[in-house]
């Protein structure tokens, strides 16, 4: 174990004596090892888990990389060949092979490449050249500054992690898993100024080491040490921090008109509980030409986080520390699955505060966004790092950000529907789900106790022919009965053996007890038969009508016969059913449930084919394509 | 949906209890929905 120099302060919330707990196992960091690579660095912490066993605690971008260092299995790309060659383990010894080495982990490393470790399936995520920038406290091997490696993350499922090390002492292989830092239950952590005390500002923050190479004036890193970018707030040159000397990265002429974003550069505000600082202003384009504005968040502990803000529509987004399960067009995520919505090139045309990662003026991106509303996943390839990351966001109302960082004026009201906006008629409708089947449960339930509880009682049945008419010009019928203590449906029936003519029967319901005229009903018969080009027949010899709510008491009916073309002998038949079902009434009722329902389904469709209607990917096309065809 | 829901909730209960009431007297919704000046109590004929 060797002593080695002081590292420049950074804001990271762990120190030496720092105590947490992984997979049950109490820990406590000894020292660190700051590395570097060609666009930034990050902390390697040195975890001691007694009894002599060790492990690192990787700091980057906010989570944590905790690993353990195992064999390499023979089947890796190079090891058996290495082996072979005397496992050259010397830490400090520099063999010959150096440059045949790291070109061996270029390969074997490549981005997007599957090995399988003990069972479990890795990816490799990013691949870089490291160097070891500076060192603390106690470590287990000499980290002598300057050492050189090619080293790859590899990601698996459940948030396994690994890292492939190909270097002049050989090939390293550490396992483990990605945490956050609430997973680590990290104690005896340091004070931050600014966050755990109130001064805000520190004495050991490196803003004050920090100074712009263009105009010289002091720069206010608010994640120091894991800032790689910063633009100078004085003279707007864009300078790269991720080294401690500062180096000019773009000067202020390359930079458009000032923007004043909506969160201002230092600005705080609590999100889903946590409090953020915005250290970072981002206008990115597509190649649609349509632009918004991605605000950088920073807690110490919390790590990043982003808002991202297109017309009034807000989404709250963080990385994702494993990539998605499933295939590319629908990928999935603790459970949940995405759909694509868009692929397309972002480009970064205006940068104002600090980025995690070396941030250029009209960077480009291939992006990719999946939505599953109110959640949006989307993959960022950047061609130059080698490296595709995922982030998964959340739709955040717009006053939910104005309350949280105390914006002044109004809320601005979001212009159309967003890719990730949650449907506002789906919520609305959710309710009727489970609503209308009950509502439907118990209309079938009326209508059956309905139907069987009806008498259904057949109370006049009679035959007449056509002429044989009263002096009143009507055929009378002798009185029946409508019994019941209520008003009841009775259904009329006319059975007629016309051809090729209609017959028609006036019917006056009277009440004999009153002499009222309690119903007047038209029912009649057709039937037409010929042949033209084939034999044809319409009509029907049968007909009934039902005449609702009438009252009970003894009745007879004037039949007033009439027919075209006349036949004078024609005969028809009556009936009458009392107490008969309306099944009408249960259809009609079951139409006026569904209104509303249909209303909102309308609604709820018609907001989802305005989103997919800025998608090239809309799952209403092949329908609207199927549609257009016919 | 705080207000519509108990609103619809109450209007298929009204609806249910409508066509219970409707059930046991022989009441036709169709026919209380239907105009008076449209109203028929008979089948209408195609006249040839």
């Amino acid at each position: 174990m060797g002593q080695q120099a002081q590292l420049p302060p950074d804001i990271s919330p762990l120190q030496i004596g720092t105590r947490g707990e992984f997979d049950g196992r109490s820990f406590t960091i000894i020292g660190r090892v700051r590395v570097g690579y060609r666009e930034g660095t990050w902390n390697e912490w040195c975890a001691d888990f007694g009894d002599g066993a060790w492990g690192w605690v990787a700091e980057a971008q906010g989570f944590y990389q905790v690993s353990f260092e195992v064999a390499p299995p023979d089947d890796l790309p190079g090891v058996s060949e290495w082996r072979a060659a005397g496992d050259v383990r010397g830490y400090g010894n520099v063999p010959p092979l150096i440059d045949y080495r790291l070109s061996q982990g270029r390969e074997a490393l490549k981005v997007g490449r599957s090995f399988t470790l003990a069972g479990t399936t890795y990816r490799v995520r990013d691949t870089k050249q490291t160097e070891i920038l500076f060192s603390e406290g106690s470590l287990p091997f000499l980290a002598i500054p300057g050492r050189t490696a090619i080293s790859g993350d590899l990601g698996g499922a459940d948030r396994a992690f690994a890292n492939l090390e190909y270097s002049n002492e050989g090939i390293r292989l550490f396992t483990g898993r990605y945490c956050t830092f609430e997973d680590l239950k990290f104690q005896d952590l340091r004070l931050l100024p600014g966050w755990t005390t109130k001064e805000l500002e520190p004495t050991r923050r490196m803003a004050d080491a920090l100074n712009c190479v263009t105009c010289g004036s002091a720069l206010q890193l608010r994640a120091a040490g894991l800032s790689m970018t910063a633009v100078c707030l004085s003279c707007g040159s864009l300078l790269d921090t991720s080294h401690p000397v500062v180096q000019l990265v773009a000067t202020a002429s390359a930079r458009q008109s000032v923007i004043e974003p909506i969160l201002p550069i230092g600005s705080r505000g609590t999100m889903r509980g946590t409090e953020y600082e915005c250290i970072g202003f981002l206008r990115r384009r597509d190649n649609y030409g349509d632009i918004w504005f991605e605000y950088l968040l920073f807690n110490p502990f919390a790590g990043f986080r982003w808002l991202v803000t297109y017309e009034g529509h807000w989404s709250f987004v963080e990385m994702l520390l494993e990539e998605p399960a499933a295939g590319i067009k629908e990928p999935v995520v603790d459970g949940v699955a995405y759909r694509l919505f868009g692929r397309g090139v972002a480009e970064v045309t205006y940068v104002l505060g600090e980025f995690y990662w070396q941030v250029r003026h009209k960077e480009r991106t291939e992006v990719a966004d999946y939505i599953a509303p109110p959640r949006i996943l989307s993959s960022e390839k950047y061609p130059e790092l080698s490296e595709v990351t995922w982030s998964r966001g959340e739709y955040v109302a717009a006053a939910e950000v104005h309350e949280a960082f105390a914006l002044p004026g109004e809320v601005p009201e979001p212009v159309g529907c967003y890719l990730n906006q949650p449907n506002p008629h789906l919520e609305k409708g959710r309710t009727l789900r489970w609503l209308l089947p009950v509502l439907a449960g118990v209309l079938l339930v009326i209508s059956l106790i309905g139907a069987a509880t009806r008498s259904n009682e057949r109370v006049f049945s009679e035959s007449f022919v056509s002429t044989q008419l009263g002096t009143n010009g009507a055929i009378v019928t002798a009185p029946f009965e409508l019994r019941g203590s209520h008003a009841q449906a009775v259904e009329i029936t006319l059975a007629a053996d016309v051809d090729n003519r209609w017959m028609e029967t006036q019917i006056d319901l009277v009440n004999v007890q009153t002499g009222q005229v309690e119903r007047e009903i038209v029912v009649g018969v057709d039937f037409y038969s010929g042949y033209d080009d084939g034999p044809w027949q319409e009509g029907s010899r049968e007909r009934s009508v039902l005449v609702p709510a009438v009252p009970p008491g003894q009745y007879r009916m004037l039949i007033e016969p009439s027919m075209d073309p006349p036949q004078p002998d024609l005969g028809f038949h009556l009936t009458l059913d009392r107490d008969v079902m309306v099944w009408s009434n249960a259809w009609l009722g079951v139409a006026a449930l569904l209104a509303y329902p249909f209303y909102r389904w309308f609604r709820e469709h018609s907001f989802e084919r305005q989103r997919w209607s800025m998608s090239d990917y809309s799952p209403f096309a092949s329908a609207e394509a199927d549609d257009d065809d016919d | 949906m705080k207000f519509k829901t108990p609103l619809y909730l109450a209007y298929g209960l009204v609806l249910c209890g409508y066509l219970a009431v409707a059930s046991r007297n022989g009441y036709s919704l169709l026919n209380t929905m239907t105009p008076p000046f449209l109203r028929t109590s008979g089948s209408s004929l195609q006249h040839k």
